[in-house]
């Protein structure tokens, strides 16, 4: 009987529906927050009074532990469902507006008095699925007392920190924090965690344990999980608000534990702890309510269809230098001269003459004709070289990543053609293990280079070129995520992709990642964690041409969050 | 040498002035009132770079150069004033600069999303402005940066 409950596909390749404006109304009529977990009934028969600072003033009566009534501004009351939850001091609460597409989640610490508000509502994007939200810091007002002067606010003091979390609901996910204003997520029981996401993310300091998160799953299901956390002891309470792949509406109140899985580095200056604030419009307006950071990369008009795809003529090897290598390692003359045959345990074998240090011959074993192709190659470590090159007229206009180690007799192959099932432009790849065959070099008939899981969990940051900064995050044994720094240092925004990680020598892995669903580049890079520089390749395919192109970054570490033993299939 | 005869310097502030006022000669009255004319002008200059500076860093007005993003004067400015109604000033400064990275590669991209994806530097530079005086008020008439 299987256990872990793998979807039919990844969040980034779900059609979620496009729900519309009446079709949402209907699903949100009379709806109020479910919960596993008891109700807290600490609101029950009290009234409130929200004062916010650039929102909403909020009156609320609360009939019992799930009914209440809330007046906008004074204005009329109604009568709404809600849930709460507690966490000490600290209640969490959540209703919708009857009648409308808004809610509130309400943070209020009842020590001091001082309140988060969320305000929530659908239809306010081009997906109506998609949750919206604005922030407003203010305090429970009391009478005859002057209103406190402290506030909750946004804050980078969460940066860094990741935990594991497991609701009362069953749900488990990791959960890591390497941004301001994004964040990843591994849903390890509802998608069988094997690859992890990024979305857009609010968080908030109530005090120096407990915060606010916040996120929203943009671009994928528009669902929101926020949650009060103490950092110190991993609990939480929090509430899901949604439509889930199947159109279902998911709101609930929930209560959680977790485990601290680390603590990743941050890059702004000491004593920077200020959040990075959506900065305000260029033409001097206003920041639109509800305005956020947010990628969206299926939106940027990059896919291509097959026609286009074949009829491309633009097909450049290692040409016009790129951003993306300005830190590259010098070009290696180690494979010219060299005649070897790659064979890989698949069955596919090439052999090589390397003429120049730019310039290779290939061919199949049996075939009497050379092609000739440009590549380029880095000697990463002693005897290690990668190199790659495209494959001139093969059917999907392929392309070799290659690390062959001379010292082992051990070559590793990461094959990428271009066109998924999803878009005729974007690539894929395939990981083939095998040996050197050459002159004076008997290879290992049973030794290869290994899939691993030693890079997951690490935060590294690659340095490509002056202003262009990233970090990675090996999120999972197949997945990774990347991370772009804002001007402060502070992490920003983010996104991910599935990735291979392959061991090629202590401190020396092979990685690829491919940006699906994003715009399509297949990168691959061979880390050096003793140089702390990589060496790599892009191969992409877009309007502009297909591209294969040099990739070099100086590296620092990050941290690690200790994850591997979530991903390791247990009985 | 034009120059010499009607082009008048003034390095920093009114010393400049100082010797001639304590000679008291009547012979120096002319030189006193055409003294206190360029001095005037150079003020008038002075401020005139100050404030445009400071509408450069706004973006209110055109920077000298490309990806300018902040412009400091370092030091007071040599202004030479002409007796035709035009000047010259050179002052070193401070130019930060946020060049934007050329690419259509994803991270360049995102980059830009959040407001970055440029290359910022500082580099130390001289002002060379000239100068026109129309209706009594100077203008700033061209201004470029050099090593």
């Amino acid at each position: 009987m299987q256990t872990i409950a793998y979807p039919k596909e990844q969040l980034h390749r779900t059609a979620f529906t496009k729900l519309t404006e009446a079709q949402i109304g209907a699903k949100l009529a009379g709806a109020a927050p479910k919960s596993v977990s008891p109700l807290s009934e600490v609101f029950a028969g009290k009234q409130l009074r929200i004062v916010t600072d650039n929102g909403p003033t909020l009156s609320y009566r609360f009939a019992s532990k799930n009914r209440l009534s809330v007046a906008e501004n004074d204005g009329r009351a109604v009568e709404a469902g809600y849930g709460a939850l507690t966490l000490d001091d600290v209640s969490l609460f959540s209703h919708l507006v009857p009648g409308t597409q808004r809610g509130y989640h309400v943070v209020i610490d009842r020590a001091s008095n001082l309140a988060t508000v969320f305000e929530v509502w659908f239809s306010g994007f081009t997906d109506n699925r998609e949750v919206q939200r604005e922030i407003y810091f203010g305090y429970v007002a009391e009478a005859g007392k002057q209103a406190p002067p402290a506030r909750h606010s946004l804050t980078n003091r969460v940066e860094g920190k990741g935990f594991h979390w497991t609701q009362d609901t069953g749900v488990e996910t990791l959960e890591l924090y390497p941004s301001t204003f994004y964040s990843n997520f591994v849903e390890l029981s509802r998608l069988g965690g094997e690859l992890g996401f990024c979305a857009p993310t609010d968080y908030v300091k109530i005090d120096d344990e407990l915060y606010v998160y916040s996120r929203v799953e943009c671009e994928f299901s528009g669902v929101q999980t926020l949650y009060v956390f103490d950092a110190n002891r991993a609990v939480q309470v929090g509430v899901r608000l949604g439509f889930d792949a199947g159109d279902a509406l998911e709101y609930y109140v929930f209560t959680g534990r977790g485990e601290w899985v680390g603590q990743i580095a941050q890059f702004e200056k000491f004593g920077d702890t200020a959040a990075t604030p959506m900065p305000a419009p260029a033409n001097g307006q206003p920041l639109v309510k509800g305005a956020r950071r947010v990628y969206r990369p299926m939106r940027n008009n990059w896919q291509m269809t097959k026609e286009e795809v074949a009829a491309l003529t633009e097909k450049n090897a290692f040409g016009a230098p790129s951003p993306m290598a300005g830190n590259k390692g010098p070009v290696s003359e180690y494979l010219v001269g060299k005649d070897l045959t790659l064979r890989f345990d698949n069955g596919v074998a090439a052999e090589y003459r390397f003429d120049t240090i730019d310039t290779l011959h290939w061919r199949r074993p049996g075939e009497s004709a050379w092609r000739e192709e440009r590549y380029e190659g880095w000697e990463s470590a002693p005897g290690v070289v990668m190199f790659g090159h495209l494959l001139t007229g093969a059917p999907q206009n392929d392309c070799y990543k290659l690390v062959a180690d001379f010292d082992h007799g051990l070559v590793t192959c990461i094959h990428g053609t271009i066109g998924s099932k999803y878009i005729a432009n974007e690539a894929q790849a395939e990981t083939w293990f095998g040996v050197i065959e050459m002159a004076g070099m008997m290879p290992p008939k049973y030794r290869r280079h290994q899939f691993t899981d030693e890079l997951v969990g690490r935060a590294v940051t690659w340095n490509y070129s002056p202003g262009l900064t990233s970090m990675h995050l090996y999120t999972t044994p197949h997945s990774l995520s990347w991370i772009i720094f804002g001007e402060s240092g502070a992490g920003g925004m983010e996104w991910s992709g599935p990735a291979s990680y392959v061991k090629i020598r202590d401190e020396l892995y092979l990685a690829y990642w491919l940006e699906e669903a994003c715009n399509g580049t297949l990168g691959t890079i061979l880390v050096n964690l003793r140089t702390m520089h990589d060496c790599g390749i892009g191969y992409h395919c877009g309007k502009d041409g297909l591209r294969l192109s040099a990739m070099g970054a100086h590296a620092r570490h990050a941290g690690r969050f200790d994850i591997a033993k979530y991903y390791r299939l247990k009985a | 040498m034009k120059g010499t005869t009607t082009r008048r310097k003034f390095f920093g502030g009114a010393a400049a002035l100082a010797a001639p006022l304590a000679a008291g000669t009547a012979a120096a009255g002319d030189d006193l009132s055409a003294r206190l004319v360029a001095l005037e002008d150079s003020s008038a200059i002075r401020a005139l770079l100050l404030n445009w500076a400071r509408d450069v860093n706004a973006g209110k007005v055109t920077a000298p150069a490309a990806n300018v993003r902040s412009l400091t004067l370092d030091a007071d400015a040599a202004i030479a004033v002409d007796a035709n109604g035009t000047a010259m000033a050179r002052v070193p400064c401070t130019v930060e600069t946020a060049t934007p990275i050329d690419g259509n590669e994803t991270l360049v991209e995102m980059a830009r999303l959040q407001g970055d994806g440029v290359v910022r530097r500082a580099e130390r530079l001289a002002l060379h402005s000239t100068f026109v005086k129309r209706d009594g008020f100077w203008h700033v008439s061209k201004a470029e940066l050099r090593t």
